[in-house]
């Protein structure tokens, strides 16, 4: 995960990494800019700015964010004194933390932290703190007393505070003049001049977000889906401070959690058996700072991922989930039969709609009034998975021309099974030869299900439509 | 119902799909045996691999079924069928069903060898979702072997009689029958569900039975009896289930139209006497068509086609005739 720390450390240990290095920092490089930044505090009127923090939780004056969770972008914020936490009441209010302004910065570009010993960031730690003091009327970005300002690496997020009272607003204006040509800055970052209370806020400009937005589902999803399906009903919203941005390209991304929807395999999963995602109409936003899309599941059931961000970059990113899968199916549980056909891959190959167990159940209930009194009256092997969708069995299977299929080796996500997609369909073992005929008209009859022979020898078993249709 | 005469068009059409999308030497498709009557099918397995089964239809039989109504001492409907199998026959019957949205539990026969069952059907089914019930009896060896019985299900040229009993007053359905055939086996999962053998296969397997018209509990009476309510609702048969089935001429119908809003009309109105004046003269109109329409006692009453022919169906003016009667009769009191 890490780029400077070894694939092998756990994200504890990593964060370990991180927060012993952090200390090093902070002893090797504040030791003296952060003293001479120290010595230079006024009485009164100064004020911190803390940029985005991200990266793991550790210790020093660099971290002020709690639970940080790599690769997302933290909105905590706080304000940590110059010196640590003790000696808070250097630290002034309000700060002001802009999270918006994720710049060009290219997302593995290795920070360094100048001016102490050169030590590289983890490329995975994109948006640093800094602690910088801003006298009264110092335009933002000016380099500050004693600190850098190229030390960030990825999409760093820049935080600038003017010296003004609380709950004023800032009149900003850009001064290119003020970055250096090594200093890689967004574009039109503002500068601060003097507090000016009241006035009208500038234009939004920094400060974007975007959103995702759909008609809800399971655990939070943005949407649940059929497999196979579509939802249209999914948008992004863009907005800054709150204010909807009209004109905003939005870019999509969609992707597929390994092992969910029943399948504990994943070998050639990913990004092949992802949904897709289309626009309904144009990419940029509308007046109202929406633009609506449509997802399409894939065959197979699972947790989707959309991710959308700006194609500008200068919204941040906002990833929703979809559930692809079919709702309501019920384990087949207990009853008359026996359970066989579990496998690693697909431990849970029991799952039928409410209707169609019930016709199952039936099916057990005349077997064992007639044929079968004692034991089980027949085996159930595969319906559907948890949540249906394409059930790829099996790893080994044969064809007509009794061809052995492997498929570690020549894949997965593909049929057999062509049905048994909708928890209506189930496989069949050990009803009795002579009985056979018996089955199949018995099911048609009472039922309204189709029965038929699939397989030959040990795979000889009754594919049976409970609902009479293929699903 | 979701008719079962559509059943019977897909089955026609899934046989003309079958041709369509199969020309006489391809590869893949359902073709079938003029000699056997059986259908081979051959698709595309998995790994591109050429397969090959042979499906037997169930629907070797040429069946007759007779239909008798009558009344149980409990003011049920008796629903009597006399089941023969034809003696051009080439396979014995095995099944019949018919569809009831009520019917009284226990009450059908048991021939030997024969299993009855009430079945209820969810109203989730794709394809029978609004029957309600299956009410169906099936030939089992183990059953036959207890009595000592040989043949397997009704031989060419062998009947049966089976009955059961209903709260709902007939109209005319769809017995369904079939015959004894082997299970249809493929050595892998066969076609594809979603391929044009796979969905022509599919509608075979939907359409595998024998079809008979027959007397059907479709009246649902409400309680309390309600003339009205139940006039207009064999009215609604008559219109929309009898003259989709072509068993009577749009020019009865609207004849009998008239009459049936004066008896509803009447009944409306608690007029006993112009509700009796009405349902008289539908009876009339019906024993225009059929002298006979009110004979139930005799299974072996000519059924032959008449000339000219009749404006209704003889079983659908029977069935007419005793809704009548025992709307007459409910008034009666």
């Amino acid at each position: 995960m890490g780029g400077d720390v070894p694939e092998h450390f756990s994200r504890r240990e990593h964060c370990f990494v991180q927060s012993f290095f952090m200390i090093l920092m902070f002893i090797g490089c504040f030791s003296v800019s952060t003293r001479s930044i120290a010595a230079d505090l006024p009485a009164s009127g100064g004020y911190f700015v803390i940029l985005c923090t991200y990266g793991c939780s550790g210790s020093g004056p660099y971290s002020t964010v709690q639970e940080a969770i790599e690769g997302e972008v933290i909105k905590n914020r706080g304000c940590y004194p110059l010196g640590g936490p003790e000696a808070a009441t250097a630290c002034y209010g309000p700060v002001w933390i802009d999270e918006s302004n994720s710049g060009p910065w290219a997302a593995d570009t290795t920070a360094n932290f100048v001016g102490s010993t050169g030590w590289a960031w983890s490329r995975n730690v994109r948006v640093l703190s800094e602690m910088r003091y801003f006298p009264p009327g110092t335009p933002i970005g000016t380099p500050g007393v004693g600190t850098q300002i190229n030390w960030y690496s990825g999409e760093v997020k820049l935080s600038y505070q003017c010296p003004i009272s609380n709950g004023s607003y800032l009149r900003m204006k850009d001064d290119p003049a003020l970055w250096g040509p090594d200093q890689a800055r967004p574009p039109q970052m503002p500068i601060c001049t003097d507090g000016l209370p009241g006035g009208p806020p500038p234009p939004c400009q920094s400060n974007h977000s975007i959103r995702l937005q759909g008609p809800g589902g399971t655990a939070g999803a943005l949407a649940d889906v059929e497999p196979g399906a579509s939802v249209n009903a999914l948008s992004a919203r863009v907005t800054c401070d709150g204010q909807p941005v009209s004109g905003k390209a939005v870019a999509l991304t969609a992707d597929v959690v390994s092992f969910t929807g029943g399948h504990q395999h994943d070998q050639g999963r990913r990004p092949q058996h992802s949904g897709t995602v289309s626009f309904n109409g144009s990419e940029t936003t509308d007046a109202n700072g929406n633009v609506s899309f449509t997802f399409t599941a894939p065959a197979p059931a699972g947790d989707h991922t959309i991710t959308a961000q700006c194609s500008d970059g200068s919204c941040g990113t906002d990833t929703g989930s979809v559930w692809v899968g079919m709702q309501g199916l019920q384990p087949i549980g207990s009853g008359p039969w026996g359970l066989t056909g579990a496998r690693p891959e697909h431990p849970d190959n029991h799952y039928l709609t409410v209707p169609a167990f019930l016709v199952l159940q039936q099916l057990g209930l005349q077997w064992r009034r007639l044929y079968v009194p004692f034991g089980p009256v027949f085996r159930v092997n595969d319906a559907s998975l948890v949540r249906g969708g394409l059930f790829d069995c099996c790893e080994t299977y044969t064809d007509i021309n009794n061809v052995v299929h492997n498929r570690q080796i020549e894949g997965w996500w593909t049929p057999p099974h062509d049905e048994h997609r909708r928890g209506t369909v189930v496989d069949i073992n050990g009803i009795r030869r002579e009985d056979e005929d018996e089955f199949v008209d018995y099911a048609a009859r009472e039922l309204g299900a189709v029965a038929r022979i699939h397989g030959a020898g040990t795979g000889r078993h009754f594919h049976v439509r409970l609902m009479g249709v293929a699903e | 119902m979701k008719t079962d005469l559509k059943f019977r068009v897909m089955l026609i059409g899934a046989f003309l799909c079958a041709g369509l999308a199969t020309p006489a030497v391809a590869e893949e498709g359902v073709f079938l045996d003029p000699v056997t009557g059986d259908y081979t099918i051959r698709y595309r397995g998995y790994g591109d691999a050429l397969g090959e089964a042979t499906f037997y239809p169930h629907t070797k039989i040429d069946p007759a079924v007779k239909s008798k109504i009558g009344q149980a001492d409990d003011g049920s409907i008796v629903y009597r069928y006399k089941v023969k199998n034809g003696e051009k026959s080439k396979q014995n019957l095995i099944s019949l069903r018919v569809t009831s949205r009520q019917a009284i539990a226990n009450s059908q026969n048991t021939p030997p060898g024969w299993n009855a069952g009430i079945n209820p059907i969810s109203s989730a089914h794709p394809i029978y979702g609004d029957v309600g019930n299956f009410v169906s009896w099936g030939f089992l060896n183990i059953l036959a072997s207890r009595e000592g019985i040989t043949s397997k299900g009704l031989a060419p040229g062998t009947s049966q009689e089976f009955e059961f009993r209903s709260l709902l007053v007939p109209g005319v359905g769809i017995m369904s029958l079939r015959g004894s055939a082997p299970v249809t086996e493929f050595r892998d999962d066969g076609p594809s569900h979603t391929s044009a053998v796979g969905i022509a296969l599919s509608r075979l397997e939907q359409n595998d039975f024998v079809p008979r018209f027959v007397a059907a509990p479709r009246i649902v009476v409400p309680s309390p009896f309600d003339t009205a309510v139940v006039l207009a609702s064999i009215q609604q048969h008559i219109k929309t289930d009898m003259l989709s089935m072509q068993l009577v001429d749009a020019a009865f119908v609207i004849q009998l139209d008239p009459w049936f809003a004066s008896a509803i009309d009447a009944a409306k109105r608690n007029n006993t006497e112009g509700l009796r004046h009405a349902i008289k003269e539908m009876r009339q109109l019906l024993k225009q068509e059929h002298a006979d329409v009110d004979d139930d006692g005799d299974w072996e009453a000519d059924d032959k086609e008449k000339k000219p022919k009749p404006r209704i169906d003889k079983l659908a003016a029977r069935v007419l005739d005793f809704d009548l009667k025992y709307v007459e009769k409910r008034v009666k009191g």
